[in-house]
């Protein structure tokens, strides 16, 4: 059965929330949210299709349903379910966690001892993958999602493959549950160590993010608003972001035009078609130009976006500007679950 | 290596990118719609009357859709675009998309999260190089106008209370000035104003007087407390006088008078109040003691015209209580006021000073009386214009009746309706849509066209230049009329339900008019413009 809007939403206060999975929309650290959603290949977009969505029981619940599903319906309901429809059941349903042992840093941190002596060998360091069985956190799709069924299947292994029972006691099974959770969620939802003071410092200072990224109405615009990161991307994808060369999102391709006229503008192209294209220039001015009026377009290949972050700072205060960064969450998005609108693959 | 051809982005990323986009100033807020739309009604004195003259009684057959945005999610949009330098504005609650106003390309779009779905949005305001934006959780929110990125938010009102709002901001001398809806539902409304620079509230203006203040004598017992006085739609300024006019909605509850004894002050009133001050310097009140829930909200239009010999700063409004009035400006003196409709049994005129003479019985009754115009009014939300060209006021106006009925409905807070009831819309072979066109100095009428198969108001009009009046009826027709005579000259059939006001801009010497539909905004060009003709 679809697994349609049950899951488990934990307590805000606890510093360590793992309701959402990485990698589901945002690919980037530059991320608009939508906008990388819509640029998705179709086979990674977690929304359901219509008929599926007949089905739910929040949208079947309350005078407001039927236009709510008609709405979702729509040509656009990729979008409008995106923002929506979270949204909706943030709303209609009173969060609780299932993990006994609760989500704290010290629970996470117990788990993942348990889980490199237990399960690394498997499933590879940090649930990355390993030799004999599957990654369980980054880019993939989950069957198990609840921290019920993931404690179920530690417990009582899966017949017929590799997944042993494990006998652990099952404070500890409790434990490694918080703990891949904890990897599945966003940063926000982990606990990152480091000084997030120092780490705005830097993000102002020495690591001159502050020049083409705003958080909170400070800073440049040529880069995506960060004001809400943290609660965007995984803990890992936001590293990755500032260590790795990533794909451009939408919206930030660098580009430089020549006018019929021989004036030149660059920036970076927030739309373009074959008739027009729209640029952002980095004095924070829009240029909109239809095709005829340019004499040439020429895009970058790769992204403004610096990925050496890391050896530009010191680990130490590399970890800083991470920790200020996971722990933007301006607004709080709730990132569909993988597979929690059908089933895995 | 990074292709050495981005050498210019790379310097100018070393210099800290500066806020050198394009800015609003004050002046071209004064200056009226030409090339933009800059606010909700085009220009401070709401005259919703462009300069622009290329789609003119000569070419306008030619008028072609040049291009359609589609709103996600959309159904029934009421908004007005917003546009300036090229860049339109448009949204819907919780959310603004910046389109290219030649192409329809999107640009950016906002998205408030998390966002409660409630209600409609009239548009943005657009000042420096921010736009500014109310919520369904009444919030403000201002927004670089180029990336879209939040700038910062302020909380107008207590959402869980029952607040919100819908108003497309009004922002004079840097101050954002919003209205709230707390619609119909007990709660007392208010004029803000912000610093358009830091969101900080400058002052509040409260429509409903407490005890002691003046008009507080006009409320019956407590019945000040849970009293109206709405703020919805976008008023006025003048510069000049450096008076904002601002219309205010319905006394709560709407139909059950009996629990508010008294003209029920500042409810059904246009109110002048000191932009810096927010004091309230005159107010007229169309409707006192109104049970038929006939918000006063309509536009006022601003115009300098002889008036009686004498040059006057006039006011012009046609109310939803079926008159239409003419006000001194300057000291809120009643000059004139007729009806404008024919099905109109409460009154049957006005006095020397403006107020009603009522037909007793004609109101809300426990089974039920028959009043005309019915509580949707004679006109409503679709904002009039106002063409010098032609000295006429246009207006949207509905022949139409309700059976209204009364009840003893308790106020419970929590943001529910207190309405005490409501009317029954009476929607026989007499009930009929029109844009009329009255000399605005006499209110007599000069022409009329029927929106025929429209059962309801569709949306309000846009005065150009060009001779035309444009008007989108809730059949999907939107249409262009002869300004002088009200005879069609052009019409296009969108195929969605009309709700909003058009708008007319032009770019790189081609002029647009653009409307929402349904759930789409359509541009219309000339089919080959001739960019000489163009200003």
């Amino acid at each position: 059965m679809p697994r349609l809007g049950v899951f488990p939403r934990p307590q805000t206060e606890t510093p360590l929330q793992t309701n959402s999975v990485d990698g589901v929309v945002a690919s980037h650290l530059c991320l608009v949210p939508h906008k990388a959603f819509r640029h998705f290949p179709a086979e990674e977009r977690r929304i359901a299709p219509c008929e599926t969505r007949k089905e739910h029981p929040i949208l079947h619940n309350g005078s407001g349903s039927k236009k709510i599903r008609r709405r979702l319906c729509s040509a656009g309901f990729r979008v409008v379910a995106f923002f929506t429809l979270p949204v909706l059941l943030l709303q209609a349903q009173a969060p609780k966690p299932e993990n006994p042992m609760g989500n704290g840093p010290e629970v996470v941190a117990a788990g993942r001892a348990l889980f490199d002596q237990t399960c690394t060998e498997c499933h590879g360091p940090e649930g990355r993958e390993g030799e004999r069985a599957p990654a369980l956190a980054g880019n993939r799709r989950f069957f198990r999602l609840s921290e019920g069924a993931i404690f179920d299947t530690i417990k009582k292994g899966i017949p017929g493959t590799a997944m042993p029972a494990l006998g652990l006691p099952d404070e500890d099974i409790w434990r490694i549950v918080a703990y891949i959770r904890n990897l599945r969620g966003t940063a926000s939802d982990s606990f990152v160590p480091g000084d997030p003071d120092r780490g705005a410092m830097l993000f102002q200072g020495k690591g001159r993010c502050q020049q083409c990224h705003m958080i909170r109405g400070q800073g440049g615009t040529i880069g995506p608003d960060l004001s809400s990161i943290g609660a965007q991307v995984t803990l890992k994808h936001l590293v990755e972001s500032l260590t790795q060369e990533q794909p451009i999102p939408t919206g930030y391709r660098p580009v430089k035009v020549i006018t019929q006229n021989g004036e030149a503008v660059e920036g970076v192209a927030k739309n373009e078609d074959e008739f027009s294209i729209q640029i952002l220039d980095t004095h924070n001015r829009l240029h909109l130009y239809d095709k005829s009026e340019l004499r040439e377009v020429v895009h970058a290949k790769k992204s403004l976006m610096p990925h050496d972050v890391d050896k530009q700072l010191t680990a130490e205060e590399f970890q800083d500007l991470v920790a200020m960064l996971s722990r933007q969450a301006r607004a709080k998005v709730h990132v569909e679950e993988q597979g929690e609108s059908e089933i895995g693959r | 290596m990074r292709s050495t051809r981005f050498g210019f982005l790379w310097i100018a990323l070393g210099i800290l990118a500066s806020s050198l986009s394009a800015q609003i100033t004050e002046k071209r807020l004064e200056q009226g719609p030409g090339n933009d739309w800059l606010t909700y009604n085009g220009s401070f004195d709401s005259r919703r009357h462009s300069s622009l003259d290329q789609v003119n009684l000569s070419n306008v057959e030619t008028l072609t859709a040049k291009w359609i945005f589609h709103v996600p999610g959309a159904s029934r949009l009421e908004s007005v675009p917003i546009v300036a330098d090229g860049v339109m504005y448009v949204t819907q609650p919780n959310e603004i998309y910046a389109v290219d106003g030649r192409s329809g390309r999107l640009i950016w779009e906002y998205h408030r999260i998390p966002a409660i779905p409630k209600g409609l949005n009239r548009g943005v305001a657009i000042y420096g190089d921010k736009v500014y934006f109310t919520t369904a959780d009444d919030y403000l929110i201002a927004l670089d106008a180029a990336s879209g990125n939040e700038i910062w938010e302020t909380k107008m009102a207590e959402a869980s209370e029952g607040f919100w709002s819908p108003t497309a901001p009004l922002i004079a001398n840097g101050k954002v000035i919003t209205g709230v809806a707390p619609g119909d539902r007990g709660l007392n409304g208010f004029v803000d104003a912000y610093d358009a620079i830091t969101g900080k509230r400058l002052w509040r203006w409260n429509p409903i007087p407490k005890p002691g203040e003046p008009g507080s004598e006009t409320w019956a017992g407590d019945s000040w407390k849970t009293a109206g006085g709405d703020t919805w739609l976008t008023g006025s300024y003048d510069p000049e006088l450096n008076l904002l006019y601002w219309g205010i909605g319905n006394p709560s509850p709407d139909f059950n008078g009996d629990v508010r004894v008294g003209d029920n002050l500042y409810t059904e009133c246009v109110v002048a109040l000191d932009l810096e001050t927010g004091k309230l310097k005159w107010y007229f009140q169309f409707t006192p003691h109104d049970v038929m829930d006939w918000d006063a909200v309509e536009i006022p239009i601003l115009a300098d015209v002889p008036y009686q010999g004498k040059m006057r700063k006039l006011m012009a409004t046609a109310d939803r209580n079926g008159f239409y009035y003419i006000l001194d400006r300057v000291t809120g003196q009643f000059l004139h006021g007729n009806a404008f409709v024919h099905q109109l049994n409460w009154a049957t005129g006005l006095t020397a000073d403006g107020k009603p003479i009522r037909i007793p019985g004609i109101e809300p009754s426990l089974t039920g009386t028959k009043v005309c115009p019915s509580s949707i009014g004679a006109t409503n939300w679709m904002s009039p214009a106002y063409s010098p060209q032609t000295g006429l006021f246009y207006a949207v106006s509905l022949e139409g009746c309700g059976m209204a009925t009364k009840s003893t409905e308790a106020f419970r807070p929590g943001g529910y309706q207190y309405r005490a009831t409501g009317d029954v819309l009476l929607v026989d072979d007499s009930w009929k849509v029109y844009v009329r066109a009255f000399d605005l100095t006499t209110g007599n009428l000069v022409w009329e066209h029927e929106r025929v198969g429209s059962t309801g108001f569709g949306g309000g009009l846009l005065s150009t230049a060009g001779g035309l009046i444009f008007s989108g009826e809730v059949t999907g027709e939107f249409v262009a009329l002869d300004a002088k005579t009200g005879k069609i000259v052009w019409h296009f059939n969108t195929g969605q339900e009309i709700s909003a006001q058009p708008v007319t801009y032009a770019v790189n010497g081609t002029q647009y008019i653009a409307l929402e539909a349904g759930s789409n905004v359509i541009s219309f060009g000339l089919l080959a413009p001739r960019k000489e003709s163009s200003k």
